[in-house]
């Protein structure tokens, strides 16, 4: 009985070790932020994902939805890709600033990530997400487009 | 051991004209929006990102970081620019330090001149709507936009050029409800 538990408990330990190093595989690399929060009582979202995921879900989605998505801004992609790796030898610093009395939208380059924050009189939203990530989701797009 | 400090020093030295040549330059842009819906736009971009997503860039006459003229106009959808902007920085070009064109009518001061290195250029309306437009543009990004073939104008050899260059504003446009400017320099925010 005795030698049950203690194999159970090794089992246990081994378990959440396995565990333990599949999470740190999967957020070392770095993980996507996402926090959307109503002033007034409302919906909260928080929301910390592997940015790895990304890119591997994006294998999972059908090609042909995938491929019109990848039609509708096949003239930006390229240019997104790029931009994105580039941004990630530039030292950080603010992108784009617009302040108004609706509120404030700005989109930032943060440590290693590009960081969007909506400021409105309402709700707030942060999303930050791995800019070395961008680029294999770009190139996923890239190549489902239909070649015609 | 006496070349241990000399090393040192030659280390130090290249790290800080290798950190001095990376030093990244960037493109500023804000517009101010005044009266009763007032919204400040602050976009700022690395000029070495610039660079490199330039030639990827491809819609209506812009194509691998060239604006090709028609007619030597710039057309972009439906924005037509009606002069001939190459003939214009082609003359400007041969002509000295001295200037160039003033047109003057009822509503505006049109100048546009080359002066000390630079292209300037100024808009001043006179009806009393104070609208200004002043463009200073260093003559190597110029020279560098007619780098290209004769029915083009290189927007990615200006923006080398422009990287190049020493900090400076570049355009400022004003009226009563909007300023406007363009600059370029080596600090990553605005102000």
């Amino acid at each position: 009985m005795e030698s049950r538990w203690r194999r159970a408990g090794r089992a246990l330990v081994i378990g959440l070790a396995a565990l333990g190093v599949l999470v740190l595989l999967l957020y070392a690399p770095g993980a996507a932020h996402v926090r959307v929060e109503e002033k007034n009582p409302g919906t909260n979202l928080r929301l910390y994902l592997p940015a790895v995921l990304f890119p591997l879900g994006l294998k999972l989605v059908p090609d042909a939805e995938l491929a019109r998505v990848a039609k509708d801004v096949r003239r930006l992609l390229a240019g997104i890709r790029i931009a994105a790796e580039e941004l990630r030898h530039c030292p950080d610093g603010p992108l784009v600033l617009v302040e108004g009395a609706d509120g404030r939208v700005s989109v930032e380059k943060r440590g290693g990530k590009l960081v969007v924050e909506v400021e409105e009189s309402d709700q707030s939203v942060y999303v930050s997400f791995p800019l070395r990530f961008v680029g294999p989701i770009i190139r996923e797009l890239e190549a489902s487009e239909p070649t015609s | 051991m006496k070349k241990v400090p000399l090393v040192l020093a030659m280390v130090l030295l290249a790290g800080t004209v290798a950190s001095a040549q990376t030093t990244t330059r960037w493109l500023h842009v804000k517009v101010e929006e005044m009266g009763e819906r007032a919204e400040t736009v602050r976009v700022n971009i690395p000029l070495a990102v610039a660079e490199k997503v330039l030639p990827a860039i491809s819609f209506d006459n812009v194509r691998g970081g060239k604006l090709k003229l028609r007619e030597g106009k710039i057309i972009l959808g439906d924005e037509r620019l009606d002069v001939d902007v190459r003939a214009i920085l082609e003359a400007l070009r041969t002509v000295g330090d001295a200037e160039f064109v003033t047109v003057e009518s009822a509503d505006e001061t049109v100048r546009v001149a080359k002066q000390g290195g630079y292209l300037v250029a100024t808009v001043d309306e006179r009806t009393g709507s104070e609208d200004k437009v002043n463009v200073r543009i260093p003559f190597a990004v110029v020279e560098a936009l007619l780098s290209g073939a004769a029915d083009e104008l290189d927007l990615l050899a200006a923006v080398r050029a422009l990287s190049q260059h020493g900090d400076g504003v570049l355009v400022t446009v004003q009226d009563k409800k909007t300023n406007v400017r363009v600059w370029v320099d080596s600090r990553n925010t605005s102000e």
